[in-house]
């Protein structure tokens, strides 16, 4: 019987500013409880996580969520090797795509990763067992599927946006269990890839701004040709072509011709 | 103002001007020499762009993109440009491109494009790409490196600085030669000072230009014939349904307007061609399409890289919701209405007799293929 492993993390809201559940996260649990007939499935947390959202990722039906003590400025050079630690016996390890606490960088997969020396496979919506064998579903732009048949130990990023409503069982969010756990020895080395919050970058955090500034090249103009752009009617939008002459056939092979040169049509 | 008849100093409209070397109109104060005609308000012949920066460079800032359909796509050009904007004159901008792109390089900012024409956009190999990039690092030592954060150029991005071990910032959604600012959780932006490798968000940048660049083209490294990862094998890329899907994230989008009465040969054309269907918000309010399938201010924003309005008129609400499109398409009766400003090919026509031409060739053409 192979192991799953899904690693959670809590989630500042931004509106109230109370700790819930990341809904990414709980999309990789519900998928990694989707097997849980052929496959043991741990729930993992490092960092800080009060009981109220521990017990919130059991309401999806885990029977026990592990929560390894760590302290909360523990960079991701520090944390990688300490997740890598505690997931390394499991086959797969489930995460979310990007962390909704912190930065959100989405570099913590790829980190562990190559901390576990294990592919890793981004944006994954579905898992089924084939055998020994696991078909990956991927997730592609324009609603495209890539399927992986996966055959050794992988990290998988699991992508939120798909999943239906999750399961949410008050039963089981009480019956559950909550295991707080020290921090695994042996986990002093940082890890030397650098990630989003890495030693190497210092961050400063500043309240929200609304607006962002646009990087545009400073555009050396005279005012003459400031003043020639205020009354310029020729660079102005006027359209693209425009077909009014011949039949319907003709304007038809012009719309497809458009499609094909373009590549928007594959015939 | 003076009052009437007082000895206010009056300027002739008429007095003598010669046009000057630069093509600018010379007036000398009390001179008698030139021409005695109105000015006339004609813009200057539209001089080309000045270069950014001739060379040579000392260091050189690298994007990596995967190219759409043989161009880059407007989030990649926002990159090229921010990448030009920040680049000191001594920095070259160099474009490594994945997939066939036929831009015109030096109109983005671009001062050498490597073009890796022969990538296979279907086949699943990131580890190989993050090889090349490597390579890349070692015949470029870039001093920068600039990705769009999407899809799969974020996913190459993250490979690749934890790879190289570089420092890396991701969903970056302001940059200055300073700083960046990436959005965080709880109500909080983090600042930091550029790192080695940024993932940009869409919109930090403006894609137009007011230099070019040097438009070299050069030649990109051989791709690595690393074997693909052991124990991961790919079982095939299926493309979406565009009827399941939803249109925000369709690629071809046939959408009916009040000039199109029958719907099921409209539904007939968009299965035909593989677009998903939409709607303006008349044809939806008539009840001949659900209100999911409305495309404009009150309806759905969608990002098609192909848009067919068929009897869209193209009013301001429903112009807002295609902004995003990269090739509009209007077929319409009347040659003036306001969609033909926004479509690249407008076409003057009945739009059932048209879609009953389209839909025969397409058939015809489908059969053939």
């Amino acid at each position: 019987m192979s192991a799953l492993a899904v690693l959670v993390a809590s989630r500042l809201d931004a509106v109230s500013g109370r700790s819930t559940r990341s809904r990414g996260d709980a999309a990789a649990v519900a998928l990694a409880l989707r097997q849980a007939a052929t496959a043991q499935v741990r729930v993992v947390s490092a960092g800080a996580m009060s009981d109220e959202v521990a017990r919130d990722y059991l309401a999806l039906g885990a029977g026990r969520i592990e929560l390894f003590d760590v302290d909360a400025d523990t960079d991701a050079a520090h944390l990688v090797p300490l997740l890598a630690s505690v997931v390394a016996n499991s086959a797969l390890v489930l995460t979310g795509t990007r962390a909704a606490s912190g930065l959100g960088s989405g570099v913590l997969p790829y980190a562990l990763a190559a901390a576990l020396g294990r592919p890793m496979i981004a944006d994954v919506v579905d898992l089924q067992p084939q055998g020994a064998a696991w078909i990956v579903t991927q997730a592609g732009p324009k609603g495209a599927r890539r399927r992986l048949r996966v055959t050794v130990p992988a990290v998988l990023a699991i992508c939120a946006a798909p999943s239906g409503a999750l399961r949410h069982s008050y039963r089981d969010r009480m019956a559950g269990e909550v295991v707080r756990q020290p921090c695994p020895n042996g986990t002093a080395a940082p890890v030397s890839t650098a990630t989003g919050t890495g030693t190497s970058t210092a961050w400063s955090f500043v309240p929200l701004a609304r607006r962002h500034q646009v990087l545009a090249a400073r555009a050396r103009q005279s005012g003459h040709d400031r003043m020639l752009g205020a009354i310029d009617t020729q660079s102005a939008s006027r359209g693209g072509t425009l077909i009014d002459a011949g039949n319907a056939d003709d304007k038809a092979r012009a719309i497809l011709d458009y499609l094909r040169t373009h590549a928007l049509v594959n015939f | 103002m003076r009052p009437a008849g007082s000895s206010a100093r009056r300027i002739d409209p008429r007095r003598p001007a010669s046009i000057g070397p630069s093509g600018l109109r010379r007036i000398v104060l009390g001179g008698s020499e030139g021409e005695r005609s109105a000015a006339t308000l004609a813009p200057a012949p539209t001089a080309s762009k000045p270069l950014r920066s001739a060379g040579p460079f000392a260091r050189c800032v690298l994007v990596v993109a995967h190219a759409d359909r043989g161009a880059l796509d407007d989030h990649a050009r926002e990159v090229v440009a921010a990448a030009a904007v920040l680049a000191e004159p001594d920095c070259e901008v160099v474009v490594a491109v994945l997939g066939a792109c036929q831009d015109d390089a030096a109109t983005w900012g671009i001062d050498r494009m490597l073009v890796h024409s022969a990538f296979d956009p279907e086949a699943y190999q990131p580890d190989v790409a993050v090889c090349w990039m490597l390579e890349l690092q070692r015949l470029f030592n870039p001093a920068q490196w600039l990705l769009a954060d999407r899809g799969a150029d974020g996913d190459l991005g993250r490979r690749f600085s934890v790879a190289a071990g570089l420092s890396v910032a991701c969903h970056v959604v302001e940059l200055s030669r300073a700083r960046l600012r990436v959005r965080a959780a709880g109500g909080f932006d983090a600042l930091a000072r550029p790192t080695a490798v940024m993932l940009l968000e869409r919109g930090v940048a403006r894609a137009a230009l007011p230099f070019v660049g040097l438009g070299r083209q050069g030649t990109p490294p051989a791709w690595p014939q690393t074997p693909p990862a052991a124990g991961v094998d790919d079982l095939g890329l299926q493309a979406g349904d565009p009827e399941l899907q939803s249109l925000e994230e369709a690629d071809l989008i046939l959408a009916a307007g009040n000039g199109v009465t029958d719907v099921a040969l409209f539904n007939a054309l968009a299965s035909a061609l593989g677009a998903a269907t939409g709607a303006s918000r008349v044809a939806v309010d008539d009840g001949r399409f659900p209100r999911a399938k409305q495309i404009g201010a009150t309806g759905k924003t969608v990002s098609a890289s192909g848009y067919l309005a068929l009897g869209i008129s193209g009013a301001m609400q429903h112009l807002q919701g295609i902004k995003d499109c990269r090739h509009v398409i209007a077929v319409n009766r009347d040659a003036a209405a306001p969609i033909a400003r926004r479509a690249a090919l407008t076409v003057v026509e009945d739009s059932g007799t048209l879609m009953r031409a389209l839909l025969d060739q397409v058939r015809q053409q489908r059969g053939r293929a």
